[in-house]
């Protein structure tokens, strides 16, 4: 007897088709009844309270976990027809930027005004969430406490040669903190603050975790970064040798500058409602609380606790920051990518 | 002999159509995408823009961590080739096993390995800061910069030119060594005068490969800090909204590359001169005298670097999650286990039924040489580049496929044709086109020629093929991270993301071992089944 | 009787402004008949053979098989429709399958009883009982070649055709699978065309041979005429050893020097021409006066063959019992016996 090969290739090939076509289109018709947050933030620090937000809401959330740089492409190159729903970003200059290319829809709500108004979009595009503060971390087995740099201007000093680290300008906050110098002490200050530090042999590294890392691990004394890679660094391994400076803090001084972490309702969100309740939750106590332990950031709304309190973390309004708003620093980042996207490339 | 089977230039030129113009709309499509955005505003503006960034330094580098690659490489893959097919090594069969084992780990993943190892208060460092008395945390050797991330890619990159060339060496006649080595040539002067050189199409071809491979890479040069044009692309795709600077940036990696690529195609296209001897005896093994010991400390050295230590140090970092972490982290990140392996099956599928259309029709001399040059072309296309022309030009031109897990099989196909194309024609190679014309000749239409006699007989291969398909697929990180729609992550991207949110933590360790076992696993069965073999003509 | 195959003038070339590999090609074959299709690897012969089975189309000209039109200008029909056997040189036997499911691969449409019914009867006639479990790896290469012969001819097609069938068998197997060939042939009563460069696989198999050169046919006849009477010089040459030896027509004969032949073309007087010489037909005697010198002398076993020079220095060849065994230098005299002579043009005049 003869198999009759012909009939059962065939018979394959068509079952091959259809589990293909099947699965692509159960794909597809899952994604589209989920919301879906485009999110530049670490998803192991944010996932408790989007699933929070996914009990207190009854909706499914897809987090698509990207750079904001990548995400907020992607939103101009979904402008027809969005994907997204949600943004969810670091600094405020991503939302800026899409605010003026008409990328975000406003959202209002009485909790916003409970927030200083220098953190806030002036026409609500965007949503502040928390905030975090641009900090000096330092090792203690190769720094003692009293010798710590007291401000960023000190690390172009002899002494710290070769000995600070920084994440590269794929760190929004890295940006950021250009953008404030750049806004108290003006371009031409700047530029030579960045070619001495460079010069000094300040070392770029990819990002702020490798910052801390490298602190922690000794490879560089001193780590320009994020408050809340102290409190990670000693979530990790609480005998880690990290020390941490609010810089600048003199009468004179610019003060420590403060960016508030930005959410967004994207333009033409399928699931707008959904979008609109899910950034409702985030900014109501139950839902920022989780926000701002889950990442360690401070919180920008009343009555919450601060996190990393008992280990030296100060809450807004407990240093001296610099009068900024957000928006301001945000509309000097293009400048700031233009005058040192070289220089703070790893 | 003529073309064997009857076709008018006109139905073959349609053919050539039928397949040039999809798989130029797919190839050349994000690279016109990329070329227009990074050139939309002159070449002048571009070139202010990226005056000092510091592209020939970059690219020089890339090239010297190329070189460095392809040289360590050779240096792992010739000698061990060497001694698991001519030496009487003891374990040689083993080495023969195991050799291409390391392909099953993504270089990436290598690199969080070393990383871990090399890390300044790491195992590796502390031993040797205590030994040699310096403080506790001093980084004595590090593994980051060009050499560290040589080192990390030609320990996962050197079977191939360890497989290419233990195949050479299997099929060389080994008469012509017996011929030298009666004309009074020491061993050695045999191996670098006679040997080597009749390898040198096998090595070549395996070196231009690693060479390209370290080349285009992202994912170690981006872990172990070395700049290159990758790593500055990605850092402006993900930190920036302009387009013109990393498309730019883009098309000269771009057309660096093919130049390489065609450079290859040079040397390749003079054949091969391999001396295959339908069925000669093997060569007389070389006893290796004094030599054994060092030979398989060698062998031994290699292998455990590039599979006992990043298995050992996975396993031990996963170890420190308690079962019931374990369990709730991987049920977690069951969705994305399965999306990858559901997206890298079907990419291997299709990638190896395009081939061997492909293929096919091109040894039967029914199609032009345009099809597979096109997509030698996507092959060089790095990943970080080919994910962006992909997004933009997908999204411009065919939104339909944008945002879908499909865009994801279309990028493994332009990625992946090629190296699928060279495993479907050397089991093509095998079938004689006068048994399809045999078949012809008793009843049978062209269709039922292929599935009664063409496809049966290359099945063997193909499932070769497809494996390899399937791993590259399965492990492909670059292209990936950027043309996943939201909500189909895969493990390499669940991989990075959670090394780049934490570093090499527990989970990220966790999950490199379950993709090295979702990858090894058929390969593993692969080189069993090959064993055994298939008693066909 | 009608002709199972025929070929009116057809043409084929694989690129355009290429040398044509078949060109103009007409032929007839009878039911029954075996016609050989012989020359010289390059000659055109397995095109044709492709060209009447289907796996090429021809460019011009029209085949006919059993009275229906399978290729001309306006049509075509596949090779899987035309209901030709085809044996190929390399057997084409499919490895995944074993002898049997070999044979039986050409019968599908038929049901499972007679399919193995016929598998059986081709396996009785090519005397391969016992083989059809074994796979084609494990069989000789004579046996490789009667289960190709067998798959062939299972379908029932009343034609077969053979595209050198023998020959990557050694001598020895060749010789005798000659006979079976053509027995087996002629009892199920096939019409074959047979395709060789082997003259005596020609010749010993087919009933005629036509002899093909350059895509064209040069002659076609039964394989005594095609011997003894070429048509043209490369016939003469290509069939068998021929020497040829300058000569003129004068009166009722063509002069050589060594002889006069009788002018059975017909030349015009004054005519330069060249007679054929086979050496089978060159008898030497040793003669202290004869006019030509041995040069050279080849044992052959049961023949040698000696070189002669002429005293025009022409060379000629003579095949002797090795009864007599003449050294290298014996002048001898040289005595032809002139049916098998046959004279061309010469070469010169021809192209004038």
């Amino acid at each position: 007897m003869i198999p009759n090969r012909n009939f059962r290739y065939r018979a394959t090939l068509r079952a091959l088709a259809a589990v293909v076509g099947l699965a692509v289109a159960l794909a597809e018709a899952a994604f589209a009844a989920e919301l879906v947050v485009y999110s530049s933030r670490k998803e192991e620090l944010i996932r408790p309270a989007i699933q929070a937000a996914e009990k207190a809401l009854g909706v499914k959330v897809i987090l698509y976990t990207a750079g904001a740089g990548e995400l907020a492409r992607r939103i101009e190159l979904e402008k027809a027809n969005p994907r997204g729903d949600v943004f969810i970003g670091t600094t405020a200059g991503f939302a800026e930027l899409m605010r003026e290319k008409g990328l975000l829809d406003t959202f209002t709500s009485p909790l916003l005004n409970e927030i200083p108004a220098e953190f806030r979009a002036p026409d609500n595009t965007w949503v502040p969430i928390t905030a975090r503060v641009r900090v000096l971390v330092y090792n203690t087995n190769l720094v003692k406490p009293q010798e710590a740099p007291k401000s960023y201007f000190d690390l172009v000093a002899p002494r710290w040669k070769g000995k600070a680290s920084v994440a590269s300008m794929g760190e929004r906050t890295t940006v950021g903190w250009l953008a404030a110098i750049l806004a108290v002490r003006g371009e031409d200050f700047t530029r030579k603050y960045v070619a001495d530090l460079k010069a000094n042999g300040l070392k770029v590294l990819k990002n702020n975790t490798e910052v801390r890392k490298a602190v922690a691990g000794g490879e560089y004394a001193i780590g320009i970064t994020n408050h809340y890679y102290y409190l990670l660094q000693l979530q990790d391994d609480a005998k880690s040798p990290v020390g941490i400076v609010y810089p600048d803090q003199g009468p004179a001084d610019m003060g420590t500058p403060v960016f508030s972490i930005t959410a967004a309702l994207i333009k033409g969100a399928k699931n707008a409602e959904a979008a609109r309740s899910l950034l409702e939750f985030l900014l109501k106590p139950e839902g920022n609380r989780l926000l701002v332990e889950g990442e360690f950031e401070i919180p920008l709304l009343p009555g919450l606790h601060l996190p990393g309190a008992e280990k030296g973390i100060k809450g807004l309004g407990q240093f001296r920051r610099p009068a900024l708003s957000q928006v301001q620093i945000a509309e000097l980042e293009p400048k700031v990518e233009r005058l040192f996207g070289s220089a703070m490339t790893p | 002999m003529p073309s064997p089977i009857a076709q008018t230039v006109r139905s073959r030129s349609f053919r050539d159509l039928g397949l040039v113009l999809p798989a130029a709309t797919l190839v050349l499509g994000p690279v016109g995408f990329l070329a227009w955005m990074g050139l939309s505003r002159g070449i002048g503006d571009l070139l202010i823009r990226t005056d000092d960034l510091g592209i020939l330094p970059t690219v020089g580098r890339v090239f010297l961590l190329a070189t460095a690659t392809t040289l360590l490489a050779a240096i792992m893959g010739v000698p061990l080739a060497w001694l698991a097919v001519r030496s009487d090594l003891p374990g040689r069969r083993f080495i023969r096993w195991l050799a291409p084992l390391p392909l099953a780990i993504p270089p990436y993943i290598g690199a969080i390995v070393y990383q871990i190892l090399f890390a300044p208060a790491g195992p590796l460092n502390a031993l040797l800061a205590h030994a040699l008395g310096l403080p506790p945390g001093t980084r004595v050797v590090s593994i980051y910069g060009v050499l560290g991330a040589a080192w990390v890619l030609s320990l996962f990159v050197f079977p191939y030119i360890f497989l290419l060339a233990a195949a050479g060496l299997e099929r060389m006649n080994p008469t012509l060594e017996e011929v030298a080595r009666g004309t009074g040539m020491s061993r050695w002067a045999v191996f670098f005068r006679v040997t080597l050189p009749m390898l040198r199409p096998a090595l070549l071809g395996g070196g231009l490969m690693v060479f390209l491979y370290a080349w285009a890479d992202f994912g170690v040069v981006s872990l172990l800090r070395v700049r290159t044009l990758t790593t500055i692309i990605y850092d402006y795709i993900q930190g920036t909204m302009d387009w013109a600077v990393p498309s730019g940036l883009s098309v000269i990696l771009t057309l660096i590359t093919l130049s390489v690529l065609a450079a290859q195609l040079r040397i390749m296209g003079g054949g091969t001169y391999i001396q295959v001897s339908g069925a000669t005896r093997p060569a007389a093994l070389v006893g290796m005298g004094g030599w054994r010991l060092p030979a398989m400390l060698f062998g031994f050295l290699v292998l455990s670097f590039a599979l006992g230590v990043p298995v050992g140090v996975l396993a031990y970092h996963a170890s420190r999650l308690s079962i019931v972490e374990a369990w709730a982290f991987l049920s977690r990140q069951t969705p994305f286990i399965l999306n990858s392996i559901w997206i890298a099956a079907s990419g291997a599928t299709l990638v190896i039924a395009l081939a061997l259309a492909i293929g096919w029709l091109q040894a039967r001399g029914r199609l032009g040489r345009g099809v597979s040059t096109l997509f030698q072309i996507g092959y060089a296309i790095p990943g970080t580049v080919l994910g962006l022309g992909m997004v933009g030009f997908f999204q411009t031109a065919l939104p339909w496929v944008y945002g879908s897990p499909v865009v994801l099989i279309l990028g493994y196909l332009v990625l992946f044709v090629t190296p699928a194309l060279q495993g479907v024609c050397a089991a093509l190679a095998q079938i004689s086109a006068s048994l399809e014309d045999a078949a012809r000749g008793m009843g049978r239409g062209a269709l039922a020629t292929f599935w009664e006699v063409t496809f049966p007989l290359v099945r063997p291969g193909l499932v070769g093929a497809w494996v390899l398909v399937f791993i590259l697929c399965m492990r492909e990180l670059a292209a990936t991270l950027i043309l996943r729609p939201p909500g189909f992550d895969t493990l390499p991207v669940r991989i990075w993301i959670h090394t780049m949110d934490v570093g090499p933590v527990p989970t990220a360790a966790f999950l490199a071992l379950v993709l090295v076992a979702v990858v090894a696993l058929p390969w593993l069965g692969l080189v069993l089944v090959g064993r055994r073999g298939v008693p066909l003509g | 009787m009608q002709p199972l195959i025929v070929l009116n003038n057809v043409s084929k070339r694989y690129q355009p402004g290429g040398p044509p590999a078949v060109d103009a090609l007409s032929l007839s074959v009878e039911p029954g008949e075996i016609l050989a299709l012989l020359g010289p690897s390059g000659c055109g012969k397995t095109t044709t053979l492709r060209l009447i089975i289907g796996f090429e189309a021809p460019d011009s000209g029209r085949i006919e098989i059993a009275g229906r039109v399978v290729a001309d200008s306006r049509q075509f029909i596949p090779p899987e429709a035309r209901g030709v056997g085809m044996v190929f040189q390399d057997y084409a036997l499919f490895p995944h399958l074993t002898v049997a499911q070999n044979i039986a691969f050409g019968l599908k449409n038929l049901p499972a009883d007679e399919r193995t019914r016929r598998t059986q009867r081709a396996l009785r006639i090519t005397e391969m009982e016992g083989m059809a479990d074994r796979y084609p790896h494990e069989l000789s290469g004579g046996q490789q070649q009667r289960v190709a012969l067998a798959r062939a001819m299972a379908p029932g097609y009343e034609a077969v055709l053979l595209d050198e069938p023998l020959s990557n068998l050694d001598a020895d197997l060749r010789a005798q699978l000659r006979g079976q060939l053509r027995r087996v042939l002629k009892k199920t009563q096939k019409t074959a065309i047979l395709v060789t460069h082997d003259q005596d696989e020609a010749f010993q198999i087919a009933d005629r041979v036509g002899v093909l050169n350059r895509g064209r046919l040069e002659q076609i006849g039964s394989p005594e005429d095609i011997y003894h009477t070429p048509a043209t010089r490369f016939v003469a040459n290509f069939v068998g050893a021929a020497d040829f030896i300058p000569g003129t027509v004068r009166g009722e004969g063509i002069h050589t020097e060594v002889g006069v032949f009788a002018n059975a073309n017909g030349f015009p007087a004054g005519t330069a021409v060249e007679v054929m010489i086979r050496p089978d037909a060159v008898t030497i005697l040793p003669d202290r006066v004869g006019q030509a010198v041995v040069t050279q002398r080849l044992f052959l076993g049961a023949d040698e063959v000696y070189s002669l020079r002429l005293p025009s220095d022409v060379e000629i060849h003579s095949n002797q019992h090795t009864t007599m065994a003449l050294p290298i230098g014996t002048r001898v005299s040289v005595k032809l016996s002139s049916s098998h002579a046959v004279a061309f043009a010469s070469p010169n005049s021809e192209s004038q």
